[in-house]
């Protein structure tokens, strides 16, 4: 994925000042997230799961 | 006989109730530590000699006339600064904030403050908890005490410095992804992420609401137990907090580990350095030994709880600080403005995933509480490295080396326990975690105890 692209411009499209030395660090760690998101990728039963939320009491058990 | 500035509250309780100590006398130990030792260290953004020393008089009195609380009576406690404190600045280590005095305090530190606790002063921490190395470019990095070139762990890396240099007794930590348990295991501290929404958010500075855990920090598993027992609790202002029975977790802690069943993935282990993993295996052994059952196991889609980790903080804190981002982006540091401007480019459907991911990960996790009751995994895979000229990329790269190793108890909300396993062939700490599932505090703090007198 080309994020040299994507950073700036998505930013902009936001109205979030760039910072051209802040560039390659957020490329760096959306790059991270992609190679993370291939596990992910590889489970597609997760997109049935409901998501959880804030206030969910499904987060804890009560015993 | 050890100095009380490094005593635990464990040892120092005893002494303060049956008067042979004054907490007068504790605290001039702390403030003089800290005069001589944090000018190196920076545990501290803003230090309450005066106000500390004065509620250390009144609480003498109160003990003197026979008005004795408990086991926190006198004792000086540090606060991390993104828990606001009522007419005392509170920063969380931002410049944003440098000036902001809140009007009320967490509900947190008021009950460790009604429980007698004393507030020495407002702890460093990485900016707004965007990052595990503690370097602030705004009041100074936090160091750790073992080798001040090294990072003491972020966020909550003032309190583990503080803790490891004898600069509080205790001290209060938050944990979205290893802020309380990431120091202490690289300070040799102690750390304890409770079951989320067991100790109340509320008058804490977010980072990512839905994993933000507020919990205790200390120098003993005895220690946790006490802070924990005044910590939690229901609170109504705290949209996630859980109405959830509090045990005096203190009282329960010396039943031993006979028969508790250990599991430990081999997940944790792969990604680990060959001497923590040594360590570790002699961590199991001593378990072993004393009469607890190790097992190897399996937990499926570990290798995702990553991605939950980076989505939901990134994803929710860039929304609280959305506006600042656009408006004002150069008043943050730029390892945290990079973070959370990264957050910006991630989308809705990535951010609902990560929460479908949560709930896939916590089933995981329920089925492997079926066959055992603790969890033991190395707390970080190296230890404390030491500071990077590029500490952009360096706070990149602990965090992506680390999260592995704290999403999973943070992105399902089950407790997880730091306490120390041993020390690298340079001398630095090294640190194990132990996790159980929701509300099972009590049991998780006696097998910490029990590995704690062991050693």
């Amino acid at each position: 994925m080309d994020t040299a692209y994507i950073v700036p411009q998505g930013l902009a499209l936001q109205g979030i000042p760039v910072i051209r030395e802040d560039v390659p660090y957020i490329q760096h760690m959306l790059n991270t997230i992609y190679e993370l998101q291939t596990a992910v990728d590889t489970n597609p039963e997760i997109h049935e799961e409901v998501p959880m939320v804030v206030v969910d009491p499904d987060v804890i058990i009560y015993d | 006989m050890t100095k009380l500035y490094l005593m635990t509250a464990s040892e120092l309780a005893p002494l303060i109730e049956a008067k042979q100590l004054s907490p007068v006398e504790l605290m001039e130990s702390i403030m003089n530590q800290i005069d001589e030792v944090d000018p190196e260290v920076n545990a501290y953004i803003t230090i309450l000699e005066e106000q500390a020393l004065e509620q250390a008089r009144h609480a003498e009195n109160e003990i003197m006339n026979d008005l004795y609380k408990g086991p926190l009576h006198g004792i000086p406690i540090g606060i991390k600064d993104n828990y606001y404190t009522k007419g005392v600045r509170t920063t969380a280590g931002s410049e944003i904030l440098q000036d902001f005095v809140p009007d009320y305090t967490a509900t947190a530190v008021k009950k460790l403050q009604c429980a007698g606790g004393i507030m020495t002063g407002k702890l460093n921490m990485h900016e707004f908890g965007g990052g595990l190395t503690n370097t602030n470019p705004f009041y100074g990095d936090a160091r750790n005490p073992w080798d001040l070139q090294r990072t003491p762990g972020g966020s909550s890396g003032g309190s583990s410095a503080a803790l490891a240099a004898g600069l509080s007794t205790l001290a209060t930590g938050t944990d979205t992804f290893g802020s309380i348990r990431v120091p202490a295991a690289l300070t040799g501290t102690y750390g304890l992420k409770p079951t989320y929404g067991l100790v109340s958010g509320y008058g804490v500075a977010p980072l990512a609401w839905s994993m933000d855990h507020a919990g205790p920090m200390a120098r003993s598993v005895s220690d946790l137990a006490i802070m924990l027992t005044y910590m939690a609790g229901y609170d109504p202002d705290d949209p996630g907090s859980i109405k959830a029975p509090v045990p005096e977790y203190y009282k329960y802690l010396n039943k031993g580990v006979d028969g508790v069943k250990i599991g430990v993935p081999r997940y944790f282990v792969d990604r680990s350095e060959p001497e923590v993993i040594n360590t570790f295996q002699s961590a199991l052994e001593t378990f072993e030994n004393m009469g607890a059952e190790v097992i190897e196991i399996e937990i499926p889609k570990l290798d995702i709880a990553s991605y939950a980790g980076y989505l939901v903080t990134i994803g929710e804190g860039s929304s609280y600080h959305y506006n600042q981002l656009r408006h004002q982006p150069e008043d943050f540091a730029s390892d945290v403005r990079i973070f959370f401007n990264t957050g910006t480019l991630t989308t809705s459907p990535q951010y609902v995933t990560a929460q479908q991911v949560r709930r896939s990960l916590n089933e995981a996790f329920q089925e492997a509480f079926e066959n055992v009751d603790i969890i033991a995994t190395p707390m970080t895979p190296y230890p404390a490295p030491r500071f990077k000229e590029d500490w952009i990329s360096q706070n990149q790269e602990i965090i992506r080396d680390y999260m592995p190793f704290t999403a999973p108890a943070a992105a399902t909300g089950i407790p997880s326990l730091a306490i120390p396993m041993g020390r690298s062939s340079e001398g630095m700490p090294l640190g194990m975690q132990l996790m159980s599932n929701h509300l099972t505090e009590k049991l998780l703090l006696q097998v910490g105890n029990a590995f704690d007198h062991y050693n």
